[in-house]
């Protein structure tokens, strides 16, 4: 069972190599002459005068959190996906239910105004 | 395969084991970087051809080995690492992009029995690594330390996300069809014919993850990570040389993998459009093979690229409300439309 | 590199940044700049610098002769060089009192309305590619240069066509050159449905453009905005119509009007104005073969040729605006001063500062090109 799972451990672990050969590449074949007008970070031609690392709009926050009720939701519907043929019936309106009570709360979150984005 | 295996036979059990798996991904990474090198050769003359002009028809027989010439440039330019910038990260960031978008391919299945790794949680590992691929995004937005950067980052990361849910609702309802998670059982229970496969049952859910899967690409018309007209080019203002090319890569391998993915999720994968016409199907015509699911691939493709042509970008309001209030509803609605079907025993797909 | 006199617009609070647009930017027309500061996404305030383009045009002017500035006018304003030069020679020609040959000006309708017309194909594919959509703007760009074809035909430059001169035009038309006339726009107006396809019915575009940088008739007014900006606000002002020069009186053709003021009507008011260009240029096409005559009037020796002293204001409608010039003569053989009414300085300084703020990032871009800025006119 789990055997199966190496191919994809040794497959991720090539992936990153591949991207890491593609960038010693780039430092050992290309030029290396910094100079601190090249060194400095794109402003469309004026130097930077503050941190760019400042703090952004709530709202992308807000997506996250959604996100996250939502992604789980989606978790919680995968065994049931997949076994829906064994539990029929009940299994539907089991999971109706469910879905019924996440329509609620997007429907409250849609009024609120949390997806609002103007 | 049995004869390499036979040769590598001297080696410890262990190395012989890493051995084959290594060799099977090379055989699948080296067609599939070559794919990549001639989707973006294609994507110009697509567009180049939609746009009155040639595209690139100096470097080779109509600009053949353009791909090529590309890569050796980028191979040969300075890597600019901006003073400001967390260099560590910035590094890391193209091959945390690049990573997933490879590793993904370990689980998707070519033809029958033809997967790397046939593991039963297939679905689940696609919708884990292809939402992994936003990392190398915020992380290059963050560790630039430019405002374009680092605005395409944090709206990179809201739209990721958002398009994540419908397209996990949409990988459910295609679960709910199919009754497993492993991808080669996906296609075989769209066996039948060409009105068999999930496109038709699941037409909304098929739209619905394509559209979201340009969106998780960030590709036109939801490239708003590096809308050029207002943040420059976003994520990857800062980038040169290689990494930039690491990033170009792993944006046009999850192209691939979407249009894979599409394929196999709702086009039947490997199986022939002949198959169960009387008459077609008992020819080669009718067999499943490769070729169909690269015919399949191909016309995903070339969606990708068309919509790059003919439509504007989408704001950013625009793309949140398409993300929230269109494709969640349609899917969670369509998704109970599907369990509704399967649970009934609908024919002739769930009977 | 930061300039010397380089000032902040004021120190932003925490929660806001400031990002430059331009002058190396994308997503920019021409070389100029905008400093937005913003809140998340939206901009709360802008400051636009037009100083990239300063080269002393109308200082230029004063230290040549009067013809010499012919050459030097197109240089105005790039993508609509054609109304400079007409609107430079009216103005010579009021001051000396020429009397232009009627057949010279059925030539320069012909040519300021193909000008419009090439002006306008870019002003779509500029338009279109800040919202990402580059096809309508190599369609355009392809488009154009027939028109350009055509331009270089007559007076053996592209774009800078030195062929108005004071007096009349500079050589007749070529063998043949109106059926060329009538074929390249018959090829344009077949085209047309394929630009509305691919921008003007496309539903991503609309939206995009719906909304956008709306000015109300009041502001436009208030601002002094002209031509299709001030068109697409509801005022059917045109000056090719209320202040008719050449034969424009002479001509059918209607001036289109829109209601909201927003990017979107801006965008529909030039599609209009491009089937009515198209229209005029038609009538001239089967007027031009009737009007024989003389195409310019004749001019003393050019090198020694002194205006009467006095003042003049001439202006015609260029694809941007009411384009003017203001050319004071004391007597001698150079103008004693010149100014040049750039449309765009009008409508790209304070219009767009006012406009974008309160915009998304993503609109700004979109805001400059629908107002059809036309940077070096700002700032001549």
């Amino acid at each position: 069972m789990l055997e199966n799972y190496l191919p994809i451990l040794v497959f991720l672990v090539i992936g990153a190599l591949v991207g890491a050969v593609f960038l010693i590449a780039g430092f050992t074949f290309g030029p290396r002459r910094p100079d601190a007008q090249k060194l400095s970070p794109y402003e469309c031609g004026f130097e930077a005068f503050e941190d760019s690392r400042m703090k952004f709009d709530v709202r992308y926050y807000l997506v996250a959190i959604l996100f996250i009720i939502f992604d789980l939701e989606i978790a919680f519907l995968f065994p049931w996906a997949v076994a829906l043929k064994e539990i029929g019936m009940f299994g539907f309106l089991a999971m109706a239910l469910f879905l019924g009570i996440l329509v609620i709360g997007f429907v409250y979150e849609w009024k609120k105004g949390a997806l609002q984005w103007e | 395969m049995e004869m390499i295996q036979a040769a590598l036979g001297w080696l410890p059990m262990w190395l012989q084991v890493l051995m084959m798996i290594v060799l099977k991904i090379v055989v699948i990474l080296i067609p599939l970087m070559l794919s990549v090198a001639y989707l973006t050769y294609a994507e110009r003359k697509v567009i180049g051809y939609i746009q009155v002009r040639i595209g690139p028809n100096r470097v080779g027989p109509i600009g053949l080995l353009q791909p090529i010439a590309d890569a050796v440039k980028l191979i040969f330019k300075e890597i600019i690492v901006p003073a400001g910038s967390d260099k560590l990260l910035f590094l890391l960031a193209p091959i945390l992009a690049m990573a997933p978008a490879l590793a993904a391919w370990a689980v998707v299945p070519f033809q029958p029995g033809m997967v790397l790794a046939d593991v039963n949680a297939g679905l689940l590992y696609i919708l884990a690594l292809t939402s992994m691929g936003v990392y190398g995004i915020i992380i290059a937005g963050w560790a630039s330390n430019s405002k374009y950067a680092f605005i395409g980052a944090i709206r990179s990361a809201a739209q990721v996300v958002s398009y994540e849910i419908a397209m996990g609702f949409a990988l459910v309802g295609v679960l709910v069809a199919a009754g497993s998670l492993n991808l080669g059982q996906i296609v075989l229970a769209q066996s039948g014919s060409i009105l068999h496969w999930f496109w038709l049952p699941l037409l909304p859910l098929m739209v619905v993850y394509f559209i979201s899967g340009v969106a998780e690409t960030n590709r036109a018309p939801f490239d708003l990570a590096e809308g050029e007209s207002e943040i420059v080019a976003g994520f990857h203002v800062e980038y040169s040389g290689t990494p930039f090319a690491v990033f170009f890569l792993a944006e046009y391998a999850n192209m691939i993998l979407i249009a894979t993915l599409s394929a196999v999720l709702f086009l039947g994968g490997w199986l022939s459009p002949f198959q169960g016409i009387p008459g077609l199907a008992e020819g080669a015509l009718g067999a499943p093979s490769m070729l169909w699911l690269f015919i399949k691939v191909a016309f995903f493709l070339f969606l990708f690229l068309w919509f790059r042509a003919t439509f504007p970008r989408y704001r950013y309001d625009q793309v949140m409300r398409l993300g929230w209030k269109v494709f969640i509803p349609i899917t969670i609605v369509w998704l109970l439309v599907v369990a509704g079907m399967v649970v009934g025993e609908l024919p002739p797909w769930f009977a | 590199m930061r300039p010397e006199n380089y000032q902040a617009v004021s120190h932003p609070p925490s929660h806001e940044y400031e990002v430059f647009f331009g002058p190396n930017h994308p997503g920019i027309e021409g070389n100029y700049a905008l400093k937005v500061r913003l809140h998340g996404d939206e901009v709360t305030a802008a400051r636009a610098d037009g100083g990239y383009l300063h080269r002393g045009f109308e200082k230029l002017m004063e230290g040549r002769l009067w013809i010499q500035n012919i050459a030097l006018v197109p240089r105005i304003c790039v993508p609509d060089p054609v109304p400079m030069e007409v609107c430079y020679s009216l103005a010579i020609e009021a001051l000396g009192g020429l009397e232009v040959p009627e057949r010279a000006q059925w030539i320069r309708v012909m040519q300021l309305e193909l000008s419009r017309i090439a002006a306008h194909l870019f002003t779509f594919g500029g338009n279109a590619a800040t919202t990402g959509m580059y096809t309508p703007m190599f369609w355009g760009i392809a488009d154009r240069d027939l028109i350009l074809d055509l331009f270089e035909e007559l007076s053996g430059g592209r774009v800078y066509h030195i062929y108005n001169i004071p007096g009349g035009v500079r050589r007749d038309l070529p063998e043949g050159y109106l059926k060329r006339v009538s074929d390249t726009l018959d090829y344009i107006e077949s085209r047309l449905p394929d630009y509305d396809n691919l921008m003007f019915t496309n539903q991503v575009f609309v939206r995009r453009a719906t909304g956008v940088g709306i000015m109300t008739q009041e502001q436009a007014l208030d601002w002094g905005v002209t031509g299709p900006n001030l068109r697409a606000t509801g005022l059917p002002f045109d000056v090719r119509r209320d202040d008719p020069y050449l034969i424009y009186d002479q001509l059918e053709f209607d001036v289109p009007v829109e209601e909201a003021g927003d990017a979107w009507a801006r965008t529909l008011v030039r599609r209009a104005e491009l089937k009515q260009s198209l229209r005029i240029l038609r009538q001239v096409v089967a007027r031009l073969p009737e009007i024989d005559g003389p195409i310019r009037a004749p001019i003393p020796n050019p090198l020694a040729w002194n205006l009467p002293l006095g003042d003049v204001y001439t202006r015609v409608e260029s694809s941007k605006g009411e384009l003017a010039y203001y050319v004071v003569s004391n007597g001698g053989d150079k103008p004693w001063r010149v100014h040049v009414r750039g449309p765009s300085a009008m409508h790209a300084v304070q219009v767009l500062e006012h406009l974008v703020t309160g915009a998304r990032i993503e609109d700004v871009a979109q805001i400059m090109f629908s107002l059809d800025a036309c940077p070096p006119e700002v700032d001549r």
